[in-house]
């Protein structure tokens, strides 16, 4: 992990989503298994579905509230579900840059589920817990969907993953 | 007159403001957004770092440029939501402790609020807004319609589904490689638009609801800088064919897609607060928040909300304590809380338009 990529410790879990949809339910499930102190990364350009699976999220935690772009705030939290929410955005911060260290997740991290978008320029290992969504336009309304991670609480995560999708 | 202090920490930028009844006595705002970048370190901490080593500093100089002195203090009004939990808690904090130092009462202000009296402020000749008002309340975080019946009551009638208004032009700025803040920079290149037309971007207008969307128009642009479009699509966006132009942002083609884009935000902004106004028989309407500096928007709703229209000075369009301010003073005044004992209450990140103090 030195040269700052990450290193899988288990394949991929590749996707195709046709619809909004799709791409909710998906993330509805993730809300479904999630666990205080995890960390959802959404890698994804503008329209991929960052939001709507967020939304897919916030749905599988029992989140009633309306969920909205935290571009300006930064973060949006969400207390009325399962566990608490947080939806972080560093979109304004990175300006397009990478970025080294970080110190986020001093962030409540373990009382709830962080769902961190624009995150991409974060060195591995400093957001130990997190699971990695990509999400790719392949047309007008499907997109590819990578999951991946890079630590044992993220494998945690996926292997109860596949045993709820059969993935 | 009462002098107010009013304290705004809700999210970049630390503000302090003195304002003798509605009139101003002074403003200082200090904006922390790229020492973020610079630090390395990120939110919520540093936010909340930022804002405390800056708002002693801010405080004295706004006191200074009022030339006043901390006794002349007659209220002090400090935003409590919506924002970052972090830097609310700084100004929060220091306007409870000023209080309580100073024996002097404190207010706390819903921020939303803050943006529509900024309307409110000026010299003694100013007249407000007459009530039900529609306000359309536009910025880098929110897009809000409401009605305002009376001081402080407002019944939300339309809202963003998904991203803000000025975030829109933010990210379609950044995608055209324009820079930040991304509204002047559209703005600037709508401008130059002259004879040329602008290209054909779709309109959310989420039929039988006054909520908003601009997701969509967002995605279209991303999809049509990237080779992305569908060929209908096409077509529909470049009626001339120019689609290559824009993928090779030929400046002509980009000076179309700002001032599309800014016309597809203003048609649909103006078209629904002309609608709101009609249905609730507003007699006038609040334009406020950083995309009411906008000069296309202001000309639009001006023209065709057919009420008075009432529009911040630019200063207060940007998030600025001058407004937290005036929102406190006529909330005290009009004892609106009734004996609500504010020092008591905390502050709340996801307030919204129209849940009070």
């Amino acid at each position: 992990m030195s040269d700052g990529s990450i290193t899988l410790q288990h394949d991929p879990v590749n996707l195709i989503s046709n619809s909004a949809a799709d791409t909710r339910n998906l993330g509805a499930l993730f809300g479904r298994i999630a666990f205080p102190g995890l960390i959802i990364e959404l890698i994804g350009p503008p329209g991929s579905g960052k939001t709507e699976f967020t939304r897919g999220i916030a749905q599988g935690l029992g989140i009633t509230r309306e969920i909205r772009s935290p571009t300006f705030v930064l973060i949006h939290e969400y207390r009325d579900g399962r566990i608490p929410l947080f939806h972080m955005d560093f979109y304004r911060l990175l300006d397009g840059q990478p970025v080294g260290e970080m110190d986020i997740f001093e962030y409540e991290n373990d009382s709830g589920l962080i769902v961190l978008e624009w995150a991409d320029g974060i060195e591995p290992g400093l957001s130990a817990n997190r699971i990695c969504v990509k999400l790719g336009f392949i047309e007008a309304d499907s997109r590819s969907i990578s999951i991946y991670t890079d630590n044992v609480i993220g494998e945690k995560f996926m292997k109860s993953l596949r045993i709820n999708e059969s993935l | 007159m009462a002098v107010v202090l009013g304290i705004e920490t809700s999210c970049d930028d630390t503000s302090v403001a003195v304002l003798d009844g509605t009139r101003q006595l002074s403003l200082i705002t200090q904006n922390h957004l790229h020492e973020h970048v610079k630090y390395g370190g990120i939110v919520p901490e540093v936010a909340s770092r930022q804002h405390m080593k800056a708002i002693g500093a801010v405080y004295r100089s706004a006191l200074d440029s009022a030339q006043i002195n901390p006794t002349d203090i007659d209220l002090i009004a400090a935003t409590r939501g919506p924002g970052l939990a972090g830097s609310l808690i700084v100004g929060f904090n220091f306007a409870r402790g000023l209080s309580t130092a100073l024996s002097k009462p404190l207010v706390s202000v819903n921020h939303l609020e803050g943006h529509v009296y900024a309307c409110w402020i000026g010299d003694n000749q100013h007249i407000p807004p007459s009530f039900p008002c529609v306000c359309l309340v536009v910025s880098g975080g929110h897009t809000e319609l409401t009605v305002m019946d009376d001081d402080g009551y407002h019944r939300l009638l339309g809202r963003t589904r998904d991203d803000a208004a000025g975030e829109a032009f933010d990210k379609v700025a950044r995608i055209m490689g324009l820079g930040f803040p991304g509204g002047p920079a559209i703005e600037r290149y709508a401008e130059l638009l002259g004879d040329m037309s602008a290209y054909n971007l779709p309109r959310a207008w989420l039929a039988d609801s006054m909520d908003f969307s601009f997701s969509g128009l967002k995605t279209a642009v991303y999809r049509a800088r990237n080779g992305l479009l569908g060929p209908t699509e096409e077509r529909r966006i470049f009626k001339d064919g120019s689609y290559l132009d824009f993928q090779g942002l030929k400046r002509d083609s980009i000076v179309r897609m700002a001032a599309g884009f800014q016309e597809s935000v203003v048609d649909v902004l103006t078209e629904k607060s002309a609608a709101a106004v009609k249905q609730v028989g507003a007699v006038s309407m609040v334009l406020a928040g950083g995309v009411a500096a906008n000069t296309a928007l202001r000309k639009s709703i001006k023209a065709k909300v057919g009420v008075p229209c009432f529009m911040p000075k630019m200063e207060h369009c940007m998030d600025n304590a001058a407004m937290i301010a005036m929102a406190g003073s006529i909330r005290w005044h009009s004892q609106m809380d009734h004996n609500l004992l504010y020092q008591d209450v905390d502050i709340n990140p996801s307030l919204e338009l129209g849940s009070g103090y």
